[in-house]
């Protein structure tokens, strides 16, 4: 066997991973992009038929994005607030075709730096699950992405969905992106977040992540501890200091010098705040 | 490899092949079914001229295996005019507005906005720069391809309030 | 009964006689003849960015199973290039290669995996050589020479001094001197590189489909290396996806597919992908400009000292003209006496650069404007006030010699004034919210209407357009003149109707073909619709008067009298007249079938002068002209700059179709608004890492603003119709008019192109810091 196969239950996809290193593909929007001038002749496992990992399912503690849902599919869900920073991301990502196709796990699984899910991922403390036929394991997100363009997925697992935890409190989130052009652009910085709302106004937790600026996407745990117990309003914005941002050790390319990044950052981040401590 | 048989229907015609299971949509419409109004203009997902309809959304053909086609409704721009020959309200639009120059993106863009306007048929202009936000052209500046899809907006419109009638 | 008369179409917005085509999947790129028959073609590049004694192998892929033919240096002899001065480069790279992405090799094979898996086999070894990618590494005295017969580097050195500059400069109330940085930019047309050729070995005929701007050259081009009589060969222009320029020369993809057909004595596809295409390159180069200026204190300039460096690439390509444009192009926009220009156009290990939109006059152009506008602020002047200080009086001829008989440039500046709400608003623009902070800036520019002496002198007109008509009553215009989404075959169309008064619809056009259609230089400098169009009104009208004659003749009148209404021709308002049917079966009695001939020759005193070597280039029938307003938004928190409008006027003499006019204008806008903003070529030790959609930004629809276009019609009294150029001259003065909207917001002007948010930011962030020593200082004080 070989070449391409495209099961229809999750378990006869196992299996096949567990026979042999397989390229898993879904949405296919980074396939062929990264093959130009290439033979397209890897072996592939397309998980696009696994309809079991399709949408957003909800239990008690937890949303679950299945595995090869896509982004318009997060984009039109009817899911909670602090959901707004993943769809507002959602919406960056390469147009509207690429959103039909692409999926929230695919993009993970590719780890770029640049990954516009990955901040708001981080924000909302997802979890990734991988399947292989000895079992399940969960990793954080932050355990999962290692490196650019690395996982921590065995070539025998499948990531079969994230969990994303509800918060204890009422919560909103955001999303902001900067590049070199408004749209179909690797961000020089992205920002999430994710505030929670005690009852008596002031932040029962923040969660705060920074994109593009570091190899892997960093949540700002420092800001998130001294934004806790604030009271919220706009003036959150003028909690984020130089400090803050200083662990994200961003490099100079192309598309700006590490300066900037860390200054661009921080701006963000302060916007970020800001818009989220005014909402109503 | 072996092939793997696929059936679908392309612009209301059923089509049955075998295809190299690896086979990008784009490459299957282009050279197997020689319509060649989808154009490869990028190879990586950027550009939109690829850009078909595949039941009911807007895919762009170089990130779609032709298997994960199959059982599927695909409408290129080779099927957009009516039975009769007639041009659709996008086609005449851009060709009235000025939608195009060298019209190498047009099939891509005329493609997105049809499922554009079938999910919101009464836009604004910002939304329609939205809608079309994945598809690039180098020629028009684009000012004039929001008209051409305010043209259509506006033809269907008329159409859709006549048959009311 | 209603009114006959003729049916105009010269004037009005006509959507483009393609459309149809272009908007139902039928029209054909050459990509898109796809022939189960045809060979794939693929092509082995360099990985080297500079090496001598180039060894390739190519045993292992000759013996692979469904390759079928591979070609390397060693397979053709003979350079090509555009310039006859400059045929510098091989198809494939012979013994040397000089920059990264070169061709050494290609292939043609059953099918594309056969192609790709055979270049893998090919070995490549050689010797590597220092590389220079830069234009101070490349003229450093120890530099070795990319070229033995360049010295120092130096593909072409200009000079001239015209009037007295140091006299000049003398007179002035300020004297300023300023440098700016252009970074490289290229096409990035929507469609890659292909041809398409099929080799007769019976007959020893070769046909060649080409995505090229100028068939003429292929053509040429692949006689001279395929080593063929031009008579066995055919060049085919199918739909092109956008050129810009890059495809004005030809191209190597063209001249391998012709290497390759021949070899395979067969039908081979070459296409290549994005990243080759952009490895082609032939864009904009990258650009140092040195330029001082004298000015009075009411605004007028009285002398300007300009130098000028080039990165070019690995060969010369348009290069020589590039350079010269640069400094021609000081003039013929305003009142200039005392100009003294050096440029130094640099061999680098990079891709070869070409002749791309605007062809060498823009970055010139945005220093110009930029050192206008801010000498003007220094002297308290409103920025239209210093462009009115220095206008041209038409007709004239400049200091160079260049012939400028209409000039509509202040008229642009009056309605760009007027509809931006220059006198309100600038100055008093609200901030549109915390950071950030708005501004208004205008520029000018100017283009030719086609190069008067062509690239290769024959002494053939300028332009041939032949009309065939035939007893269906069907006009078909046979020309050249490679449309390329510009609109040329639609112009073509509209002037031989309007001639004749007839609808559109009986005029049809067959274009580029070389077995078919006359030779035409090309679509290229704007030339298409003055040359090519001026041609085709006078077959048209040569038509017109053969008509007229056989009226005459069956309506028994003298030919003077035959009133023309298009479908019908009489004698006088009482005559019923006869129809066009009737008029065309009459004129076809005893001759058959008709064909008549345009030609269109540039007057000699339009080609340039000859103070100083070169100054023919800059020679033109006729100059266009245009100015716009940019208004921005700049966030001086993220450095991001916004346009939000842009008010643009083009002088296009008579706007033939006030569509594709418009169309022109704001393609040529927003173009300049990649280049000033976004668009960056970007190289890592010669490799290009920019050669994708992604990386390459050109501007999406999200950052692409309203743009309220305005035709100026300056009358030609040499121009069809009294047209001249529109698709390229109101690119240039988008880059100083947002260098000089940003200043307005935030007070820092940017030299260095493109302005992207880290730069803005790290300006800002200059600032900051000065204003803040300033104030420790005065504190410490």
């Amino acid at each position: 066997m070989g070449g391409y196969l495209r099961p229809g239950a999750v378990q006869d996809a196992l299996e096949a991973l567990d026979r042999r290193g397989l390229t898993i593909v879904s949405g296919g929007t980074d396939f062929y992009p990264a093959r130009v001038g290439q033979p397209l002749d890897d072996d592939i496992l397309d998980i696009s038929g696994l309809a079991e990992l399709r949408g957003i399912t909800e239990t008690d503690s937890h949303h679950v994005i299945g595995a090869i849902t896509t982004w318009t599919d997060v984009i039109r869900a009817s899911l909670p607030p602090y959901f707004d920073g993943l769809k507002l991301a959602a919406r960056e990502v390469g147009g509207l075709q690429i959103q039909n196709a692409g999926t929230v796990c695919g993009n993970i699984c590719n780890a770029s730096p640049a990954a516009d899910g990955v901040p708001p991922l981080l924000a909302l403390d997802a979890r990734v699950e991988l399947s292989s036929r000895n079992g399940v394991r969960s990793l954080p997100l932050t355990e999962f992405i290692i490196g650019n363009r690395k996982t921590a997925r065995r070539p025998d697992e499948l990531v079969t969905g994230l969990t994303i935890p509800k918060p204890a409190n009422p919560a909103m989130s955001g999303f902001l992106k900067l590049g070199a052009r408004r749209y179909l652009v690797i961000s020089i910085v992205m920002v999430a977040g994710v505030l929670e709302r005690a009852p008596d106004g002031t932040v029962a937790a923040a969660r705060l992540a920074v994109g593009s600026c570091s190899e892997v996407a960093r949540r700002m745990l420092g800001l998130e501890r001294v934004l806790a117990g604030r009271p919220i309003g706009p003036e959150l914005g003028s909690a984020a200091m130089e400090e803050h941002v200083e662990l994200l050790a961003p490099i100079d390319d192309v598309r700006g010098t590490a300066e900037y990044r860390q200054e661009a950052a921080l701006t963000l981040v302060r916007r970020l705040l800001r818009a989220l401590g005014s909402a109503p | 490899m072996s092939k793997t048989p696929v059936k679908l229907t392309v612009n209301g015609n059923p089509v049955e092949a075998e295809v190299e299971p690896r086979t990008l949509l784009i490459h299957f419409l282009r050279e197997e079914l020689g319509l060649t109004g989808p154009h490869i203009g990028c190879e990586t997902s950027h550009c939109g001229a690829c850009t078909v309809d595949m039941n009911g959304t807007s895919v762009k053909a170089c990130t779609v295996f032709t298997v994960q086609a199959n059982g599927a409704d695909v409408l290129t721009v080779e099927g957009m005019a009516g039975a009769d020959g007639s041009l659709h309200p996008l086609q005449e639009g851009f060709m009235a507005e000025h939608g195009l120059q060298c019209g190498y993106c047009t099939p891509g863009m005329i493609l997105r906005a049809y499922r554009f306007l079938q999910e919101n048929p009464n836009p604004s202009d910002e939304e329609i720069r939205w809608g079309i936000s994945g598809n690039l052209c180098r020629c028009t500046g684009y000012q004039n391809i929001v008209k051409a899809i305010r043209y259509a907006a506006d033809k269907m419109a008329a159409a859709g309030r006549e048959a009311a009638e | 009964m209603t009114e006959i008369a003729p049916v105009k179409s010269i004037g009005e917005y006509v959507p483009m006689v393609d459309g149809p085509d272009k908007v139902s999947g039928r029209a054909k790129y050459t990509a898109d003849f796809v022939d189960p028959g045809a060979l794939a073609g693929r092509i082995l590049r360099s990985p080297y960015s500079h090496a001598e004694d180039l060894q390739v192998d190519t045993s292992a892929a000759e013996a692979m199973p469904g390759v079928v033919a591979v070609v390397t240096g060693a397979d053709c002899d003979k350079t090509f290039g555009v310039l006859p001065i400059a045929y510098t480069e091989y198809p494939l790279a012979r013994d040397r290669v000089r920059y990264r992405g070169e061709p050494i090799a290609a292939v043609a094979a059953v099918d594309d995996a056969t192609a790709l898996e055979a270049l893998k086999r090919i070995k490549v070894t050689a010797k590597e050589l220092p590389a220079y990618y830069t234009i101070k590494d490349a003229l450093a005295p120890e530099a070795i020479l990319l070229h033995e017969d360049r010295p120092g580097n130096v593909e072409r050195d200009v000079f001239f001094e015209l009037g007295n500059v140091a006299d000049g400069l003398a007179e002035a109330d300020l004297v300023r001197e300023e440098t700016y940085n252009c970074a490289e930019v290229c096409q990035a047309q929507m469609e890659m590189h292909a041809a398409l050729a099929d080799y007769d070995p019976e007959r020893d005929r070769m046909t060649v489909h080409a995505s090229t701007q100028v068939p003429y050259y292929v053509h040429l081009m692949l006689a001279r290396t395929l080593d063929m009589p031009k008579s066995k060969i055919r060049v085919v222009k199918p739909h092109i996806g956008g050129g810009f320029g890059c495809r004005t020369e030809t191209l190597n993809v063209e001249l391998i597919a012709g290497l390759l057909a021949r070899k395979a004595r067969g039908k081979v596809r070459l296409v290549v992908n994005r990243e080759e295409t952009f490895i082609t390159h032939r864009g904009r180069p990258e650009t140092e400009i040195r330029i001082k200026m004298g000015m009075t204190k009411d605004g007028r300039i009285t002398g300007v000292d300009c130098e000028t460096y080039q990165r070019g690439g690995a060969y010369g390509g348009y290069g020589i003209v590039t350079i010269l444009y640069s400094g021609s192009l000081l003039y013929a926009i305003y009142d200039l006496h005392n100009v003294k220009y050096v440029g130094k156009r640099v061999l680098t290990n990079t891709p070869p650069c070409g002749a791309m939109r605007g062809h060498g006059t823009v970055n010139v152009r945005f220093a110009f404007e930029s050192l206008m506008d801010e000498m003007a602020q220094e002297l308290g002047l409103d920025p239209f006030a210093v462009r009115r200080a220095n206008l041209l009086e038409a007709p004239t001829f400049t200091e160079n010699d260049l012939m400028v008989n209409s000039y509509g440039l202040p008229e642009c500046l009056d309605w760009i004034e007027t509809a931006s709400g220059w006198r309100d608003r600038r100055g008093k623009l609200q901030s549109p919210g915390p950071g950030k902070k708005k501004g208004l800036g205008m520029a000018c520019s100017h283009y030719v209407s086609g190069a008067s002496k062509p690239v290769n002198w024959t002494g053939e007109p300028h332009a041939t357009v032949h009309l065939k008509l035939d007893f269906d009553g069907s006009i078909v215009v046979l020309t050249g003149a490679a449309e390329i989404g510009q609109g040329s075959s639609t112009i073509l169309v509209q002037t031989v109707a309007d001639v004749l008064g007839l609808d559109m619809s009986r005029v049809r056009i067959v274009a580029s073909d070389s077995e078919v259609t006359p030779k035409d230089n090309g679509s290229y400098s704007s030339r298409v619709t003055f040359m090519v169009g001026n041609a085709a009104l006078e077959a048209a009208e040569r038509l017109k008067g053969v008509l007229v004659e056989a009226a005459a003749r069956k309506l028994e009148a003298r030919p003077e009298d035959i009133e023309v209404l298009g479908e019908v021709y009489r004698a006088g308002a009482q005559d019923t007249g006869l129809t066009f049917d009737e008029v065309v079966t009459e004129a076809l009695r005893d001759t058959g079938t008709i064909t008549v001939k345009g030609n269109y020759s540039t007057l000699p005193e339009s080609r340039g002068g000859r103070k100083y070597r070169g100054a023919a280039i800059g020679g033109s029938m006729a100059y266009s002209y245009a100015a716009q307003v940019v208004e921005v938004t700049v966030d001086e928190e993220t450095g991001e700059v916004a346009v939000d409008k842009v008010w643009v006027a083009h002088d296009c003499g008579k706007a033939l179709n006030r569509l594709t006019v418009e169309g022109q204008i704001q393609g040529s806008v927003w173009m300049g608004m990649g280049q000033a903003m976004s668009e960056e070529t970007g190289y890592y030790n010669g490799l290009m890492v920019t050669g994708n959609m992604l990386d390459y930004r050109v501007p999406t629809i999200q950052d692409s603003p309203p743009i309220e276009t305005h035709i100026v019609e300056s009358m030609d009294p040499h121009g069809p119709f009294g047209a001249k150029e529109a698709g390229e001259g109101s690119l240039s003065s988008f880059l100083p008019a947002l260098t000089a909207a940003v200043a307005d917001a935030i007070g820092i002007r940017f030299n260095d192109l493109p302005v992207t948010p880290d730069r803005v930011f790290a300006a800002i962030e200059k600032r900051e810091r000065a204003r803040a020593r300033e104030a420790a200082k005065k504190g410490a004080a």
